[in-house]
């Protein structure tokens, strides 16, 4: 279908999470004519994933976490100034740098454009893919996608779970999975509770963030009490299993920081969940030109952005994890800030009380920070321990089937490239369906560790329309 | 002693290809590319082998037609080049010579055909004209709107990002510098050579001098020879393609139309390449065209490829499509490439334009004769700088 829409749209707001649902709050009320695309079939993103609209979820999203953003979560849903475009995925952007922009998407009747002015790039996080023998069997799942069926149905995925990791999310994940009637082998942390305890000393920023360190503190407290042995200073070695997973083996990390795989035990589980954190869905500004810098700490490539959120492509907006992934609440006042900019550039909502609200929102947003970057210290992976995991026929680009040792031997220092685009191009790696999300972090860290160059000059793999595959059938006029 | 030197600019095809032949019959050579090696035209482009008349060399009428037919020897030489090229390089290159077919889906479009392949005959080139019936006999795959196809037996495709580094590893190994991420940004001459100012990413200049300049920077070439005083009427022009995701053995052909902008092939991992000269568009900065910047791929023209194609193969419908990206090819005013050395710039010699894939192999050891031998044994008089003098006469 080509429903080109002739009118021009003020704004669209690509994703409804966290940082959409705030910005379409912002600017609501001043007749707009503003556009909201996601791909899942309700609002709420990733972290207040909803059942579907026919479905009944007693409890669903229980505890004081969630409340807040529920609450706005059904204001802002039962909008009806707002055209809704839901279970449609934006393929890319086109003219983004001339004033009327194109955004081109494939909803559930195929594929059109739409013309806009601006848009507000929101998309969230993925799980960073973590490489290991075994984890391409079916049944190694990242955390993130258990906690998705958990919240949207009530599904538990699998029997029992093993969790490995190093973010706190899978606390969380783990003690959902219980509640929701399945099993969980183990968490497993790759920090030593010393390195936990250290991060947690500075006490201003917990104290202002008592609630969270409260609520994580009792999810340990109910996984405890269910028996459930929470590891730390341990890592994953491998997933077992012929055709799916039947275990998974988990070994101690020494003083080294080196893996002892003599030490390894084994879990009976059909599960295994991976938490090592989490990447910025920033593929689709990346396409539409807009600059990104390297931030490993903050999640690989990061758009950086002005006061008004706005990214070295004008009137394309940034908020969310594709600023540094630092959480929900930090989307949230992000998405706010996105909007009160645009508003004031539009020379709308100018007057004291905007800057007041911007005031406030910078204030906040400030003491988020903090405690993201506390998060981020507290769940931080050394690279060294990643790539212990790795044996030689380990798969690292699972979609053109390319090896860890494929990676060391394409890599061999060579005049031709040195950056993630050339490599890329020469080796195969990332040029498969998943269009390079699930290798291209690893690639470009070790093209840097291996060049000498630093990864803003090594770069990522250049992302090109479409952002994720489409039928060719959705795409032609019908 | 060496017997010559030789600073080739450009990372491409060409240049890689050149360096090689160069340095094999004993040059001095050193490659200057500002970027990573193969990251323009001849890592981008879609790796179709066109031995037949092209569609965009037989569609401006009988007389144009006749002019461009003069370029079939040089299509002959690179029939001979491809063949043979995985055993002189020593590597796969996933080179397929099935052949290739021009398709007709119109009388008009037919009668081109016809006339092309009597221009064929009469160069040489060892082509055959398919009624219906034969080109799906031969292609099941087809859509039977088709009527007729002009037929190559050698025509086919091979993987653009295996081809140019292979001989760039072999030219390295016959002793050939390389310097990558380096800018070359000026060039002057003094009566007994060439100095050229390179710099390199760590912003740290260097002078080289060199007897010879091999311009092979591709769409850039118009930039190079500007730094040596001269005019070059080559064009950048930015290209897009299409590549969808592995698919079953769907087209063993190189496919090709003789009224519609199409090419299409299926590459050895099963991923079909779907292009044919539609465009994108070129950013611009300061009101004028961004060379330096890929260009920005078209919608419009993203479907309307996608159009043609399963037009013509159906079931390419139910394939996903990967990804679309671009390119920057070369384009010189009357269309021919430019081959030889520039008359007001002595030692200064230029490869570009036309099908550069394809014919790439073939400058690339017309260019290293010519330099070490002031001559080359077929005749490419054709194609000298030398047709530009009447630009170039008022340089001082
Ligand atoms: C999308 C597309 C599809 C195509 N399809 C086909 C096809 O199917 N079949 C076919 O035969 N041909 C095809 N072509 C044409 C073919 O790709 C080119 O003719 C050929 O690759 C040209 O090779 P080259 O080495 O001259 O240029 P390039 O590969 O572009 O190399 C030129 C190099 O010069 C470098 N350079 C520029 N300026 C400087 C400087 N100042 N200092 C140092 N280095 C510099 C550039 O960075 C570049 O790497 C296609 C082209 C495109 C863009």
């Amino acid at each position: 279908m080509i429903a080109d829409h002739d009118t021009v749209a003020d704004m669209v707001i690509v994703g409804a999470g966290p940082a959409g649902l705030a910005a379409i709050d912002t600017l609501g009320g001043q007749g707009l004519n503003i556009h909201v695309i996601d791909e899942q079939h309700r609002a709420g993103g990733q972290i207040y994933r909803q059942p579907p609209a026919t479905f009944r979820v007693s409890n669903w999203m229980d505890g004081p976490l969630y409340d807040e953003g529920k609450a706005l979560l059904r204001d802002v849903e039962s909008r009806t100034d707002i055209n809704w475009h839901f279970g449609t995925t934006v393929l890319g952007l086109f003219d983004a740098d001339d004033p009327v922009k194109q955004v081109w998407l494939n909803g559930p009747d195929g594929a059109y454009t739409l013309k806009t002015r601006a848009v507000l790039i929101a998309p969230g996080c993925y799980d960073l893919p973590v490489a290991f023998p075994g984890w391409t069997l079916p049944g190694v799942m990242s955390a993130g996608g258990v906690q998705a069926f958990v919240k949207s149905q009530q599904i538990v995925p699998g029997n029992r779970f093993l969790f490995a990791g190093a973010h706190p999310l899978q606390l969380i994940v783990a003690d959902q999975v219980l509640a929701a009637g399945g099993d969980v082998a183990a968490v497993v942390f790759s920090q030593s509770f010393r390195e936990v305890f250290k991060a947690l000393k500075h006490m201003s920023v917990l104290w202002r963030h008592q609630l969270k360190f409260r609520e994580t503190a009792k999810v340990l407290g109910r996984l405890r009490k269910a028996g459930i042995p929470v590891i730390f200073n341990h890592s994953i070695l491998n997933a077992e299993g012929q055709d799916a997973v039947t275990g998974a083996r988990v070994v101690p990390i020494g003083e080294d920081g080196v893996i002892d795989s003599a030490r390894a035990r084994t879990f009976d589980c059909d599960r295994v969940a991976i938490c090592y954190g989490f990447l910025p869905n920033s593929e689709l500004v990346r396409q539409a030109g807009a600059h990104a810098e390297w931030d490993r700490q903050a999640g690989g490539w990061i758009i950086p952005h002005d006061r008004d959120m706005c990214s070295s492509v004008p009137d394309i907006y940034v908020a969310g994890e594709i600023t540094g992934v630092a959480g929900a609440e930090v989307a949230a006042e992000e998405g706010r800030l996105a909007a009160l900019g645009y508003l004031s550039r539009m020379g709308k909502n100018t007057g004291d009380s905007s800057i007041i609200q911007r005031r406030d929102i910078e204030s906040r947003l400030k003491s988020l920070r903090g405690f993201a970057d506390l998060l981020r210290q507290l769940s931080h992976v050394p690279q060294s321990l990643l790539d212990q995991l790795l044996s030689a026929d380990t798969l690292i680009c699972r979609c053109e089937g390319r090896t860890a040792a494929d990676l060391e031997t394409d890599l061999a220092p060579s005049p031709h490239f040195n950056t993630a685009d050339g490599f890329k191009l020469a080796s195969r790696f990332g040029m498969g369906l998943c269009q390079g999300r699930f290798c291209s972090h690893r690639v470009t860290q070790k093209l840097a560790q291996q060049s000498g160059l630093d990864e803003n000059k090594v770069g990522g793999f250049s992302t090109r329309v479409p952002v994720k595959p489409v039928l060719i059938g959705d795409l032609l006029p019908k | 002693m060496a017997l010559r030197d030789v600073l080739v600019i450009g990372g491409g095809l060409v240049g890689c290809a050149s360096a090689f032949y160069l340095a094999k019959a004993g040059a001095a050579v050193r490659v200057v590319e500002r970027g990573d090696l193969n990251r323009e035209a001849s890592g981008r482009n879609a790796g179709s082998l066109h031995f037949q008349l092209e569609h965009r060399l037989i569609e401006h009428g009988d007389a144009q037609a006749e002019q461009f037919a003069q370029i079939i020897p040089l299509n002959l030489m690179a029939i001979d080049a491809w063949s043979g090229l995985e055993a002189e390089l020593g590597v796969d290159l996933e080179i397929i010579m099935h052949g290739g077919l021009m398709l007709a889906e119109t009388p008009e479009q037919v009668a081109r055909l016809e006339k092309k392949y009597a221009l064929e005959q009469r160069w040489g080139l060892p082509t055959e004209l398919l009624d219906k019936e034969a080109v799906l006999k031969r292609a099941p795959y087809l859509s039977d709107t088709v009527m007729a196809a002009g037929y190559s037996p050698q025509e086919g495709h091979a993987n653009p990002r295996h081809v140019t580094l292979a001989y760039a590893r072999a030219a390295a190994k016959a002793g050939v510098i390389f310097d990558t991420k380096t800018h070359v940004k000026s060039l002057k001459r003094d009566a007994s050579c060439w100095h050229a100012t390179i710099k390199h990413d760590d912003g740290k200049e260097e002078l080289l001098k060199t007897q010879t300049v091999l311009n092979a920077a591709g769409a850039w070439a118009g930039q190079i020879a500007e730094m040596a005083n001269i005019h070059l009427p080559v064009y950048p022009v930015p290209l897009l393609m299409n590549v969808t995701e592995e698919a079953p053995p769907l087209l063993d052909h190189l496919i090709q139309h003789a009224g519609r902008k199409i090419t299409m092939k299926q590459v050895r991992d099963g991923q079909i390449l779907i292009g044919g000269g539609w465009s994108s568009r070129f950013h611009q900065k300061n009101g004028r065209l961004d060379y330096d910047r890929a260009p920005e791929p078209i919608h419009e023209n993203i479907i309307g490829n996608l159009a043609v194609a399963t037009d013509l193969v159906p079931q390419l419908k139910n394939q996903h499509l990967l990804r679309s990206w671009t390119g920057i090819a070369s384009v010189t005013t009357d269309q021919l490439p430019i081959l030889g050395e520039v008359p007001e710039a002595p030692d200064f010699y230029v490869a570009t334009g036309g099908s550069g894939f394809t014919l790439g192999p073939v400058y690339a050891r017309l260019m290293s004769e010519l330099i070490l031998t002031g001559g080359t044994e077929a005749q490419i008089d054709l194609y000298s700088p030398r047709r530009f003098r009447h630009i170039n006469m008022f340089m001082g």
